[in-house]
């Protein structure tokens, strides 16, 4: 065989994903950096310059980080002791827990936004009900820093849990039983050994909770993005509006704006990496970046089932603690869900506690409005299209990776690293650019759209099925089907496939949950493709013919419902373990 | 500063649109070529439009009268009306983004964003023969103006009486404190309703359209009561009492509010208003859809759809300029205002307004200063 040859089988079967993530990612993101230093008179600082010098940049800079910041300060104070208490639950109410989280992370976008207007607006749920006991409740507008902030937490404090829940199984039972046979409190323990060893990973997942702060756009866009003042201006909505405005030099000025994010995205994913590096040396005996590592990492399968299995009996907190706290975040997250309920049966909502009235007649005539029956129909085909190709393109490179060819594995870490550091509503901008040059009679199509997705999900379904096989030991079996005759096909087929079906429905759940709640890039992308968070920002900051919030209340509570309905299902295949590869740890330190 | 910088910032311009003409040098568009009325009929089962949904402008019943008159069936098709709710500087930019595909023969668009439309060269390179009527700045090679809206309040009487507040009669009116996050307003600089209301503010506190810092130092006290402009809904519920907005902006929501009896009020400000010009804009790309396209930005300015803008509450421009002024008959002016509130508004010259400039003085002079 020649040299071309054996390189070519060496990266066969990861070919096909390492192409569309070279075109649809790679390529586009360079291009969008190297961008950023030419205007017309060659290679300059003038777009930077130009951009710093505007007091109103500036500003969104100083908002952005600002929000960043409260969100990871806020995520990591309420998070950390969720992610602990989850962690020391028995194996169901902790599958339950999970599952919970994992449907309210992925809840995110253009719905969340809508449920905090119709429970914490003006004229939402618990404003109303508190001023029918009496208590004149203001909360912040829903174009302030506080409304954002909240919202955003609604997201981010599930994703920080699924982050930190496999840290949580590197402080062992026997360590504190060892610390109390030598007479330490448990605030002691706590102080000397848990927190210690807890914070390199603690402080890792603040960092990366606030690269999402920063970069999320679908909220903040259909909370604050129609403000005439914008008393929160974000670089996020800066990008996006201006992409939307200006037809003249807006195509440049966002992509300068988004290298501001992207510096800040990767500064702070830099630090969580430095971070994780030294929270594992302690755990160094074999290579750093394998054993913890990969024992935080393999979350459906192995460890953190594993790690937190071992914890179960012993409740560590207070029983009446830990229940509270399960409790008030129970009703924070039901909240919502109860306003989106009753507008979803109102006849009309005007300033009592309650609606006015109550029909069916949302439900039932929901579907039969064209508009939004033709967005959950694309939001569900772009939803299952994007799933299945990715989990066709993944699975091959992922055993290629770690049957035939490792160096496979670096060039998929690498690129894996692009859609979960930078805002989507970046990688969204930088495709817009890159289509315009190579191939502008694919822009605004839904192909391309469905390209960009397969690019952005790719890695969450990579990290599922890449634990998946770590789990399963694909190496060993693969050797044992070849040395019973199997072909690689076969080998794939009937031994590989069947030996990961937990990564597999995880990884399609984290695919699909992704694309059915995703707004920055179709607004940037593809705008005249009829999602559903297209319908529903155009229903939501519709000035004039309003069709009214139920129809709205009705889809979005569908999502939510197929969304659990989801995490049922893949939690049955799971039987109960994890569902979420969080791209943790290891792959981070990886 | 912004004077200096601007030519040059045209003159890349022109060299970078040259590029692209350049580029994709084949790329058919849309000439100056009378329509074929068959092949119209052809594409008025098919065409899309933006910023043009039934209830703006009369746009539905305008294109079924069209439709019904020319091609004797009803082309408003739900699916005719797309980005219904987008704004000016927006639309520029889709026709522009979506040159390779795409997606709109015709929009609404205010008048301040032709100019952005023709350095992008998204226009086609029709001209109505109708277009005559309007005088000279009031129409060109793709685009024609097709009625004018005031810059008004449209106020929740119920509402503020009730809290025992005011009703506001003037931009000055509106800085009261008790107002604070009361008023919607759309984008300054980006929607045009948005951008003629900060217009409109200036001249009233006595700038010019070459001097802004009486609408700078005007516009600073007046953001704390700003707050995004909203559906119907939260301004029948007082979440958004006062909504600043053209004036026919409201015709169809009206008849709505006084079937559900919701006090309201539509005020031209007392201190002065502006005309701002909508217009139709044709999409230079869209060939598939051109003939049909052609005759719609005829009919536009007959007397018939004159008329049907109109009764949707907005006074036709043929109404308001040239020299054989169209007399718009009694039924259709049931949605007018008396013409005594007009009074004190004047018109302004669009060409002077860039919206590119004005962008840079609300978000850096008014909002970056506070």
């Amino acid at each position: 065989m020649s040299v071309l040859g054996r390189t070519l089988s060496g990266w066969l079967g990861a070919l096909p994903l390492l192409v569309i993530v070279a075109l649809f990612l790679v390529a586009p993101i360079g291009v969008l950096l190297a961008r950023s230093f030419i205007t017309a008179e060659g290679l300059s600082l003038d777009i930077w310059a130009g951009l710093l010098d505007s007091p109103h940049t500036r500003k969104a800079l100083l908002t952005s980080v600002a929000l960043g910041a409260t969100c990871a300060f806020f995520s990591t104070l309420i998070g950390t002791p969720l992610a602990w208490l989850v962690s020391r639950l028995t194996a169901g109410p902790r599958a339950a827990w999970l599952g919970i989280f994992n449907v309210a992370a992925h809840f995110g976008g253009i719905g969340l936004a809508f449920a905090y207007v119709i429970s914490l607006g003006g004229y939402g749920m618990v404003t109303l009900f508190a001023r029918s006991l009496g208590f004149d409740l203001h909360p912040p507008a829903r174009d302030s820093f506080a409304a954002l902030a909240i919202t955003y937490e609604y997201a981010n404090i599930p994703l920080f849990v699924l982050l930190a829940l496999p840290a949580m199984g590197i402080v062992r039972d026997e360590w504190y039983e060892a610390a109390q046979t030598a007479s330490a409190t448990r605030w002691q323990f706590w102080r000397r050994i848990g927190l210690p060893l807890l914070a390199p990973f603690i402080l890792g997942g603040a960092l990366l909770s606030f690269t999402w702060a920063i970069g999320i756009y679908g909220i903040a866009y259909a909370l604050a993005g129609s403000s005439p003042t914008v008393p929160t201006r974000l670089l996020t909505l800066q990008i996006g509006q201006t992409i939307a405005d200006d037809a003249v030099t807006g195509s440049a000025r966002a992509g300068a704006l988004s290298v501001l994010l992207i510096v800040l995205a990767v500064v702070a994913l830099a630090g969580y990496r430095l971070l994780v590096r030294r929270g594992l040396r302690w755990f160094g005996g074999h290579t750093p970046a394998d054993a913890p590592t990969r024992y935080a990492a393999a979350g459906p399968a192995g460890g953190t089932a594993a790690a937190t299995s071992r914890a179960t009996a012993q409740p560590r907190t207070g029983n009446w603690l830990r229940r509270g706290l399960f409790a008030i975040v129970a009703t924070l997250l039901g909240l919502p869900l109860l306003a989106l309920a009753l507008y979803s049966v109102a006849t009309r909502w005007t300033d009592r506690a309650l609606p006015d009235g109550y029909t069916l007649a949302h439900w039932l005539g929901a579907f039969a409005d064209d508009r939004a029956l033709n967005a959950v129909l694309t939001s569900l085909s772009l939803s299952t299209l994007t799933t299945f190709l990715t989990l066709a393109l993944v699975v091959p490179a992922v055993y290629w990776a770690r049957t035939v060819n490792p160096r496979v594995r670096a060039a998929l870490e690498t690129a894996a690293a692009i859609p979960f550091a930078l805002p989507f509503l970046v990688i969204g901008l930088a495709l817009l650019q890159f289509s315009g040059m190579v191939a502008p009679s694919l822009q605004g199509t839904y192909p391309l759209l469905l390209a960009g997705y397969v690019a952005v999900t790719f890695p969450f379904v990579y990290w599922a099925v890449d634990g998946a096989m770590a789990a399963a030991g694909v190496e060993r079996l693969s050797q044992a089907a070849e040395a019973c005759g199997a072909s690689r096909r076969q080998t794939i087929l009937r031994v590989v496939l069947p030996n990961i079906r937990t990564g597999l429905a995880s990884g399609a759940m984290l695919a699909f949950a992704t694309v059915i709640g995703e707004y920055a890039l179709v607004s940037v992308l593809a705008s005249s493709v009829n999602t559903i968070p297209v319908w529903s920002a155009h229903v939501l900051l519709d000035r004039n013919n309003n069709p009214g919030f139920a129809p709205l209340a009705v889809v979005t509570l569908s999502v939510f419902g197929l969304l659990i309905a989801l995490a049922l299902v893949v939690s049955r295949v799971t039987r109960g373990q994890v569902l979420r590869e969080a791209p943790s740890a290891g792959e981070a330190a990886g | 500063m912004m004077s200096v910088r601007r030519p040059m910032r045209r003159a890349l311009l022109v060299m970078l649109v040259g590029l692209a003409g350049a580029a994709c040098g084949g790329a058919a568009t849309i000439g100056p070529g009378a329509p074929d009325p068959s092949a119209a009929a052809e594409q008025a089962r098919t065409f899309v439009t933006y910023a043009t949904p039934n209830g703006w402008g009369n746009y539905g019943e305008q294109f079924t009268t069209f439709c019904m008159f020319n091609f004797g069936f009803d082309c408003n098709r739900p699916e005719r009306s797309q980005a219904e709710d987008i704004l000016s500087a927006e639309e520029v930019q889709k026709f522009d983004a979506e040159k390779n595909n795409p997606g709109a023969i015709v929009a609404d668009v205010g008048i301040l964003f032709i100019p952005q439309a023709e350095q992008v060269h998204t226009l086609a390179d029709f001209e109505p023969p109708n277009a005559g009527l309007l005088p000279d700045g009031l129409h060109g090679p793709g685009w024609v103006s097709t009625f004018v809206g005031v810059p008004a309040f449209l106020v929740n009487v119920g509402f503020l009486e009730s809290h025992g507040l005011p009703v506001p009669r003037s931009w000055a009116d509106l800085l009261n404190p008790a107002y604070a996050h009361m008023i919607g307003l759309s984008r300054v600089g980006v929607s045009g309703s948005g951008t003629y209301s900060f217009v409109a503010m200036n001249l009233a506190a006595g700038g010019s359209l070459e001097d802004w810092q009486p609408g700078i130092d005007y516009a600073r006290q007046l953001v704390p009561n700003l707050t995004s402009q909203m559906s119907m809904e939260t301004f029948e519920r007082g979440e958004v009492p006062i909504s600043v907005r053209f004036d026919f902006n409201h015709g169809s929501n009206l008849q709505a509010l006084r079937e559900r009896g919701i006090r309201f009020e539509l005020i031209v400000p007392s201190d002065g208003s502006v005309y701002g010009e909508s217009t139709l804009m044709m999409n230079r790309y869209d060939i598939a859809h051109q003939d049909f396209g052609k005759m719609f930005m005829e009919w536009v300015l007959t007397d018939e759809a004159q008329a049907i803008f109109a009764k949707f509450g907005a006074r036709p421009i043929r109404s308001v300029v040239g020299d054989n002024r169209l007399v718009v008959p009694d039924e259709a002016r049931a949605n007018w205002l008396p013409d005594a509130a007009y009074a004190n508004v004047r018109t302004v010259d669009y060409e002077q307004l860039d919206p590119g400039d004005i962008v840079d003085i609300w978000e850096n002079q008014v909002l970056g200063g506070s």
